[in-house]
C-alpha cells in the first residue's frame, strides 16, 4: 500500500499505479502481436503511444527515474517507427525484458513510493540496440557487451535498497509484493552467471529467468492491486473514477469504462440474489392468501421482470473474456520454445469466450502448467521431428469454446504423445499403483495415473516442468472450480488436455423437483429429458428391477428419494410390481446409457443462485451446493451422476435386467 | 473469551437450555443468536446428528441435533425447539435444542469441574456440572464441540433420515 509521502501526491500516485498497470498489460498484449509478425505501422504506433502515455503518467506522478526508463524504451520504439531499426526477434526480446522490469518497478512503487530499482543494465542494452543496429554493427559484438554489462550489474545494491525500504515501511501486511520483487532481483545474478558461462544463449536464459519471476510477480501484483482496492473502500472509488477520466483524457480510444472493486460487485450480486428470493416470497404469499388485487398483482409481476433483468445484468458483470490468460500463455510459449530450441506454432482460438472472473483468475496457473508440459514433455526438437517425418514446426493449440452450458478448454499438441507403458511402469516403481492390478486399468485410467500426486516421468527434473507436482495440482485446481480434467494421447500424434468448467460459479440453470415433499434442484446440464406426470407403461420385470418404456427404449428406473434419503423411502425394496400411472422422472446419461430417476414432482426450470454450504459438507458426495427457495427454505443442488455412482449397486442390479430384456 | 477458557476467578454468563428433560448450559458469548426452528432440510450421506440445513437471512447454515450428538433419544416432534447459532473460528453452525431456558451467571462455587459421571460428551468440551437450587446443569463448550472433527465424517450409511 502506498504510504503518506510529502514528495508525492498520493492521489496521483494511485491513479498512476492503476493506469500504469493497465498500460503495461496492454503493451504486453500488443507487443506479443508485434512479435508474432504484426509489424504494421499501426501496431508500432500503438506501442509507441502507450509507452509515451506511461512516460507522461510517470512524469506527472513524479517518478523521474521511471520516466527516464520509459524514455529509453520509447527511443527504441521511435527508431522502429522511423524505420531506422529493424524489429528483429532480438529487439523484441529486449523489449520484453524491459517490460518485465517495468512491471516490477511499478509493483515496487505500489509497495513503497520511494522504491527505485536499477534499470541500467536493460537501459544499456536498449541503448545498444538502438545505436548498434542503426550504425550497422554486428550481433556477436552485442552479446559481448551485454555480457560485460550484466556482470557489473549492481544487483546487490538493489536488494539492499528494497530491504531498507522494507524496514522503513510501516508494519503493514503488504510485504508479499516486496518479497517477490526481492526474489526477482536475487534471482537476477544467477541468470547473469549463466550468461557469463554460456554466451550463446544469453538472451534466452536471461529472459527466461526474468519471465519465470515475471509470471509470478505479475500474479502477485494483480493480487496486491485487489487488496489495495478492497482495503481502500470509498476513497479508492473516487480514485478509480478519476483514473478512468484520466485515461480518457490521455487520448486513448476505448469504450468508456469504470473500475469497480470486486467486493462491491459481489455484494451487489448477493443482494440481488436476496432480492430475487424476497420477490418470490411476496409472489407466493399473495397467491397463498388469495389476494385478488389487480394493481398489486400487476406490480408484482412487473417487478418480477425487472428483477430478472437485473439478475442477468448482475451476472454478466462478473464475466470477463479469457483473452488475458491466453495472452499470457503466448508469452510463456515464446519463452520456453526459445529456451528449448523448439519451433512451435502457437494457435489460440476462442479468446472472446467469457468466464467468471474468479474462474479466469484460477485457470491461469493450470493452463501455464499444461502449456509447459506440452512444450517440455510433448513437443520434440525440430531434428527429432524431421526424423519422424513430421513438420519441424510443432503446432500447439489452445482453444476455448462454449458447449452445453460449460466452457471447454483444450491444450493440444502434435508431439510425441504419452507412452502408457512407461507411465504404468513408473507408477509401479513409485508405488502409486499395485503392479498386479494392471489389467483393471483402462487406457484412459492409465493416463489418469499422471494426475496422481507425486508422479513425474521425466528422468531429470527440468526447469520447465517435471517437479512431480504437476498434473495433480492441475486436476485439483480444476476440480476446485467444479470442473473436470482429463487427458487423451496417441503416441507420435500428440496429447490433448481437456478442461471442462462451468461458466460461472454463482448461478446454474436448474430444474426444481421434489422428493418426499422436499424441494431439490438438479442442474439442467445433467438432464437428457424430464418425464412429467406422463402415463408411461411401467414394464415390470421379474425380480427387483423396474423399467419404463421410453418411446420404445426400455430403461431402468431408480428411486431418487431412496438413493438420497436412505431407508425412509416410499417404494418398497422388494420391487413388487407397481403399476404407476403418474410417473415423474428425470432421464440422465450415466456411463453411456440412459437411466431414469423417479421423483415425486418435476416443477419448473429456473435460474438458481448457488449458495455455499458449510465447510462440514465439502466432502459429501452428490451435492453441488445449496439454494434458497422463494419461501425462504434452504435446499440442495444435486449432482445426479455422482448420486447414481454412489448407489452403483442399484443400477448394476437393474442393468442385468436390461441385458435380459 | 477463548472458547472453553473457563476462568473460575470470574463469573461467566451461561445460556441454559433443555435437552431431553435435562438442563445444559454453554457460554453465552459463543452463541450468536437463538432462532425458532424452521424446516430443516436433511443432507444425504452425513452423520446421524447432522440434521440438515436451514436458511438464515440468505445464508445456508448446517444444524446439528445436540440430542443425538450427546447420545440422548431423538426429539419426537421434528420441528419443535430452538436453534442456537454458534460461531467459532471455523464456521457458523446451528445447534438444535429442545428449548431455551434462561441466561444465568455462574461462579466458582456453583460448578463441579470433575464430576463423577459418565457422558457421551467429549471430556475436552465438558466444562463441568453446575448445581443451581435443586437442579444440575451440564456445562458444555458448545463452540468447541461443534467444531469437533466428527462433523466432517461422511456417514457411509446410505441416507440419514
Amino acid at each position: 500500500m502506498v504510504e503518506k509521502n510529502e514528495k508525492y501526491d498520493m492521489d496521483i500516485v494511485k491513479c498512476f499505479l492503476s493506469e500504469g498497470k493497465e498500460l503495461v498489460d496492454e503493451f504486453e498484449h500488443v507487443l506479443l502481436d508485434f512479435d508474432k509478425g504484426q509489424k504494421t505501422p499501426e501496431v508500432i504506433g500503438k506501442l509507441f503511444r502507450m509507452m509515451h502515455n506511461l512516460k507522461g503518467a510517470s512524469k506527472t506522478a513524479g517518478f523521474s527515474r521511471l520516466t527516464d526508463f520509459c524514455h529509453s524504451i520509447e527511443n527504441v520504439l521511435q527508431n522502429v517507427r522511423n524505420g531506422k531499426l529493424n524489429p528483429s526477434k532480438e529487439v523484441c526480446s529486449s523489449l520484453f525484458k524491459a517490460l518485465d522490469l517495468l512491471k516490477a518497478y511499478i509493483a515496487g512503487i505500489g509497495v513503497d513510493v520511494n522504491f527505485t530499482t536499477d534499470t541500467s543494465f536493460i537501459e544499456k542494452e536498449l541503448k545498444f540496440i538502438t545505436t548498434a543496429t542503426v550504425m550497422g554493427e554486428k550481433g556477436d559484438q552485442k552479446s559481448a557487451i551485454i555480457m560485460t554489462m550484466t556482470q557489473d550489474s549492481p544487483v546487490t545494491k538493489n536488494v539492499s535498497t528494497i530491504e531498507s525500504a522494507n524496514a522503513n515501511a510501516n508494519a503493514k501486511p503488504k510485504t508479499e509484493v516486496k518479497d517477490v520483487v526481492i526474489g526477482k532481483l536475487v534471482e537476477a545474478p544467477i541468470a547473469k552467471i549463466a550468461v557469463a558461462n554460456n554466451s550463446n544463449s544469453i538472451s534466452s536464459i536471461m529472459e527466461e529467468s526474468i519471465v519465470e519471476k515475471g509470471v509470478i510477480t505479475e500474479d502477485q501484483i494483480d493480487k496486491s492491486f485487489q487488496i489495495q482496492k478492497n482495503g481502500n473502500g470509498n476513497s479508492n472509488g473516487a480514485g478509480a473514477g478519476s483514473n478512468s477520466a484520466g485515461t480518457g483524457a490521455a487520448g486513448s480510444v476505448r469504450e468508456e469504462q469504470i473500475r469497480v472493486g470486486l467486493w462491491r460487485l459481489d455484494t451487489l450480486i448477493n443482494f440481488i440474489g436476496e432480492l430475487i428470493i424476497y420477490h418470490s416470497m411476496i409472489k407466493e404469499r399473495t397467491s397463498q392468501l388469495n389476494i385478488d388485487d389487480s394493481i398489486l398483482l400487476e406490480a408484482i409481476s412487473y417487478m418480477g421482470k425487472v428483477v430478472k433483468e437485473i439478475q442477468s445484468i448482475s451476472l454478466s458483470l462478473r464475466m470477463i473474456p479469457i483473452k488475458s490468460v491466453f495472452k499470457k500463455m503466448q508469452r510463456t510459449v515464446r519463452t520456453i520454445a526459445e529456451l528449448q530450441n523448439k519451433r512451435v506454432n502457437f494457435i489460440t482460438e476462442g479468446e472472446d469466450v467469457e468466464l467468471d472472473k474468479v474462474v479466469v483468475d484460477m485457470i491461469g496457473d493450470p493452463l501455464t502448467h499444461l502449456i509447459r508440459n506440452a512444450l517440455d514433455h510433448g513437443i520434440e526438437t525440430p531434428e527429432e521431428r524431421i526424423k519422424k517425418g513430421k513438420d519441424p514446426e510443432a503446432t500447439l493449440t489452445l482453444k476455448a469454446e462454449h458447449k452445453e452450458g460449460n466452457v471447454y478448454i483444450t491444450v493440444k499438441d502434435d508431439g510425441r504423445g504419452i507412452d502408457r507403458e512407461r507411465v504404468w511402469n513408473k507408477a509401479v516403481e513409485k508405488g502409486l499403483v499395485p503392479a498386479s492390478k494392471k489389467r483393471d486399468f483402462t487406457e484412459d485410467e492409465m493416463l489418469r495415473i499422471l494426475t496422481l500426486p507425486g508422479f513425474s516421468t521425466k528422468e531429470e527434473v527440468s526447469e520447465i516442468s517435471g517437479r512431480g507436482v504437476g498434473l495433480d495440482v492441475v486436476r485439483t485446481t480444476i476440480e476446485g472450480i467444479k470442473g473436470n480434467f482429463w487427458i487423451d494421447s496417441t503416441i507420435d500424434l500428440g496429447t490433448t488436455f481437456y478442461i471442462n468448467i462451468p461458466l460461472t460459479l454463482s448461478i446454474i440453470e436448474g430444474m426444481v423437483i421434489s422428493l418426499e415433499n422436499m424441494k431439490y434442484v438438479v442442474p439442467m446440464g445433467q438432464l437428457v429429458e424430464t418425464i412429467n406426470n406422463s402415463r408411461y407403461i411401467t414394464v415390470s420385470s421379474a425380480g427387483k428391477g423396474r423399467m419404463i418404456n421410453l418411446r420404445g427404449e426400455v430403461i431402468p428406473v431408480l428411486d431418487l428419494a431412496k438413493m438420497i434419503h436412505g431407508s425412509r423411502c416410499r417404494s418398497n425394496d422388494d420391487g413388487e410390481e407397481k403399476p404407476q400411472a403418474d410417473f415423474s422422472g428425470l432421464v440422465i446419461n450415466y456411463g453411456g446409457r440412459k437411466v431414469s430417476l423417479e421423483v415425486e414432482n418435476v416443477f419448473s426450470q429456473q435460474q438458481i443462485v448457488i449458495k455455499n454450504l458449510g465447510k462440514e459438507l465439502v466432502d459429501i458426495p452428490g451435492i453441488i451446493g445449496g439454494f434458497i427457495l422463494g419461501d425462504g427454505e434452504a435446499g440442495l443442488i444435486l449432482n445426479l451422476p455422482e448420486i447414481v455412482k454412489y448407489n452403483a449397486h442399484l443400477i448394476e442390479k437393474n442393468s442385468d435386467k436390461v441385458a435380459y430384456n | 473469551m477463548a472458547q472453553g477458557d473457563f476462568n473460575l476467578e470470574n463469573e461467566w454468563k451461561y445460556l441454559i437450555y433443555r435437552l431431553g428433560g435435562e438442563l445444559y448450559g454453554s457460554p453465552l458469548l459463543s452463541v450468536k443468536e437463538v432462532i425458532k426452528v424452521v424446516k430443516i432440510k436433511p443432507v444425504p450421506y452425513t452423520v446421524p446428528h447432522y440434521r440438515g440445513i436451514i436458511s438464515l437471512r440468505g445464508n445456508i447454515i448446517g444444524v446439528v441435533d445436540l440430542r443425538i450428538k450427546f447420545g440422548l433419544a431423538p426429539q419426537e416432534n421434528k420441528y419443535g425447539g430452538n436453534v442456537l447459532i454458534v460461531e467459532n473460528d471455523e464456521m457458523m453452525i446451528g445447534a438444535l435444542v429442545d428449548d431455551v431456558d434462561s441466561v444465568m451467571a455462574l461462579n466458582k462455587d456453583d460448578v463441579d469441574l470433575n464430576p463423577a459421571i459418565e457422558t457421551k460428551i467429549d471430556t475436552k468440551f465438558f466444562i463441568g456440572i453446575a448445581k443451581v437450587e435443586d437442579s444440575l446443569i451440564n456445562l458444555i463448550d458448545i463452540a468447541g464441540t461443534l467444531s469437533n472433527e466428527d462433523l466432517k465424517v461422511i456417514s457411509r450409511n446410505r441416507g440419514v433420515l
